[in-house]
């Protein structure tokens, strides 16, 4: 049983501490299949999720958070708060601009949480120990060219000139 | 006897499941460029995992919305969604696809010797009036 106790402690501290994620998901293959295009006309490529979350003393002392930082070797980081907009957008951003894509429906998602639980009963001091979570969700586009762009200009002014033709016969019914 | 079944049955409770909710109930609205909205569509694939990373089950994204899961496989992840996505754009006939976003919730039993986890991914299908 002693033996088991140390990997069960490391196993403890690696889930509790925060944890930075980036994930993606290919697109292209919806592009290929459906020849679905994004709400601006682009053709989405990756679906990018970027999140992170940490542990807070009095909402302000950061304890523990994922390490945000680009090319950190150390998962988490200690006593320095990582959990921010700036730089989790940062290396949204970043890898966007590395792989030459565009960014579409970029939204933000935070959570907060200011009642620790312990088997589901939340100690009755708020703001003793905080948990807060950011995540910032977002489609990579291949980015467009001047001809594209043209393109794109002609499709929008064909729909505007549908949608106004549509309307015409309405309002002189009224 | 009572207690595989008891067993079996917190097992059925607690298995992963993957989820596909859409509404079409838009009254007759337009998108603002003149497109018509087909569906509003809300993906959900979860799974529970012992001390936070081994997973014990979580929902089929093969098989969305049937009592389905995989044992001691994480498949919670943003690709599965957009697989699932991909299949449903397939068979609604949309020609664009806006607003799609992820998001992640995790809730914690027992501090946190299990956890629930589920990604959410929802997305709105549009058909121009070209293309019917």
């Amino acid at each position: 049983m002693r033996k088991l106790m140390f990997p069960i402690c490391v196993a403890m501290l690696a889930a509790c501490t925060g944890c930075f994620t980036m994930e993606k998901a290919d697109m292209a293959s919806i592009n290929k299949a459906t020849g679905v295009r994004s709400d601006r006309g682009g053709e989405p490529r990756e679906h990018l999720l970027v999140s992170n979350y940490g542990w807070y003393l009095f909402n302000r002392i950061p304890l523990a958070c994922g390490n945000a930082r680009k090319g950190a070797g150390f998962p988490w980081a200690f006593f320095y708060n990582d959990v921010d907009e700036s730089k989790i957008q940062d290396r949204f951003t970043d890898y966007a601009a590395e792989n030459d894509y565009d960014v579409e429906d970029l939204v933000m998602f935070n959570s907060e949480q200011v009642l620790l639980d312990i088997y589901s009963i939340p100690i009755p001091i708020p703001y003793l120990c905080c948990y807060r979570e950011m995540q910032l969700s977002g489609v990579l586009v291949k980015r467009r060219t001047e001809a594209d762009e043209a393109t794109k200009r002609a499709i929008e002014m064909k729909r505007e000139m549908k949608a106004l033709l549509d309307r015409l016969p309405k309002e002189e019914a009224k | 006897m009572k207690k595989a079944l008891l067993f079996a049955f917190a097992a059925v409770i607690a298995a992963g499941c993957t989820t596909v909710q859409y509404t079409n109930e838009y009254n007759g609205i337009k998108a603002d460029d003149g497109r018509t909205p087909i569906a509003t569509v809300e993906i959900e694939n979860s799974g529970w995992f012992l001390l936070g990373f081994i997973p014990i089950a979580s929902g089929n994204p093969d098989q969305p919305g049937k009592c389905s899961c995989k044992l001691f496989e994480n498949t919670v992840k943003l690709e599965n969604n957009c697989s699932v996505l991909e299949r449903t754009v397939m068979s609604s006939g949309a020609d664009s696809v806006v607003n799609i976003t992820s998001h992640w919730t995790d809730e914690s039993a027992f501090v946190i010797l299990l956890k629930r986890r589920a990604c959410h991914t929802s997305a709105v299908l549009l058909k121009s009036e070209d293309s019917e």
